[in-house]
């Protein structure tokens, strides 16, 4: 089934998950402010672009916000951004599916309470790391 | 508790520190700690302020009031939030710089915030100058300001002693910055050209004080 998808921040990662979502035939939306950041996409990415902060409630209702059924991942790489993108989306928009990149994982706990998703960086790859060893340890 | 050590954030504790009141202040540039040492001494702390364990550190589960005052909405939001939902601050104020962002802080509940560029929007609107006269930061939705002036030559307070001049009633000098120095303020300070003056006032009496020390 095809989702609405926006993505806040179009870094490395957030130009990466847009380009690999809209190929995967969702409807996707990448907001960043700098005009420059949409570079990183490919020249056939599939949807949409907005420019703006995310963190702005015209911004993200330009972006498709107030649709129903969508979902917004944030994933610029700064926390707070993140955090702030995510409790407008929630609060203002009621957007119920909400991914927050997070890099410091102490705040874990506290976007989880927040009904918030956190993509928590450093344990992911922790936790990709220790699968790793795991299995080189097993001889596999 | 006051999170950012800018000058926002270091008027705001000398203040708080003036009326007797236990401060804590956490800024994270370590350029700015020198400075920040000197004037407050052991209430200066460095480290990210946005980070659950420097705020545990720092004290914030006993803190009464928790103020987020750094230049960015996002982690001002980000800390009350940590402060209030982690370690269950009753009251926390954080600082608006983007008056578009008062509707989410309002809905997340972060009482008392602060929006020093809606006062000075709100001055232009009523035509008043404030060319020598800056909103530092406000308090009970504007009726308390704190406000920094500089003096120019022309004043008429400049080269006089404070007990020579007289202050309207509501306004409080908090202290003078002459050069690199702080001064206390006391009835023998003499006032000079160049001098930066902090004050705390009501709304209604901003007019009044920039009359008396600016004479316009």
């Amino acid at each position: 089934m095809a989702l609405r998808i926006i993505v806040v921040g179009c870094g490395r990662m957030g130009a990466h998950l847009a380009q690999v979502l809209g190929e995967q035939g969702h409807q996707v939306c990448v907001v960043d402010d700098d005009p420059n950041a949409f570079d990183r996409l490919r020249p056939d990415f599939p949807g949409r672009i907005v420019i703006g902060t995310g963190i702005d409630e015209d911004v993200l209702g330009d972006a498709g916000a107030a649709e129903a059924d969508t979902t917004l991942l944030a994933v610029t790489s700064d926390d707070a951004t993140n955090f702030m993108v995510g409790e407008v989306a929630r609060h203002l928009f009621g957007i119920r599916r909400i991914g927050v990149r997070i890099n410091e994982p102490e705040l874990e706990a506290m976007m989880v309470d927040a009904g918030l998703h956190p993509i928590n960086v450093p344990a992911l790859v922790a936790r990709h790391i220790n699968k790793l060893t795991d299995s080189t340890g097993k001889g596999a | 508790m006051i999170v950012g050590g800018g000058k926002v954030g270091f008027h705001l504790s000398r203040i708080l520190q003036q009326q007797g009141h236990e401060v804590t202040v956490i800024e994270k540039d370590p350029g700015k700690m020198e400075a920040l040492e000197r004037e407050l001494g052991e209430a200066a702390m460095h480290g990210d302020g946005a980070r659950p364990s420097v705020l545990e550190t720092a004290g914030c589960r006993r803190a009464d009031v928790v103020v987020a005052v750094t230049g960015d909405d996002a982690v001002n939001l980000l800390i009350s939030q940590i402060a209030a939902k982690m370690f269950g601050v009753q009251r926390t104020i954080a600082r608006l710089n983007s008056p578009r962002n008062r509707r989410i802080f309002a809905a997340l509940g972060v009482e008392g915030t602060v929006s020093s560029t809606a006062i000075i929007a709100d001055l232009i609107g009523r035509e008043v100058a404030t060319r020598e006269l800056h909103t530092l930061l406000s308090f009970k939705s504007g009726e308390i300001t704190i406000i920094e002036i500089d003096l120019p030559a022309s004043a008429p307070v400049a080269g006089k002693s404070l007990r020579d001049i007289h202050f309207p009633e509501g306004a409080l000098l908090v202290s003078v910055l002459h050069g690199d120095d702080v001064i206390l303020p006391t009835g023998a300070t003499v006032l000079e050209a160049d001098d930066r003056l902090i004050a705390l006032c009501s709304h209604a009496t901003e007019a009044a004080l920039r009359t008396a020390v600016l004479g316009t």
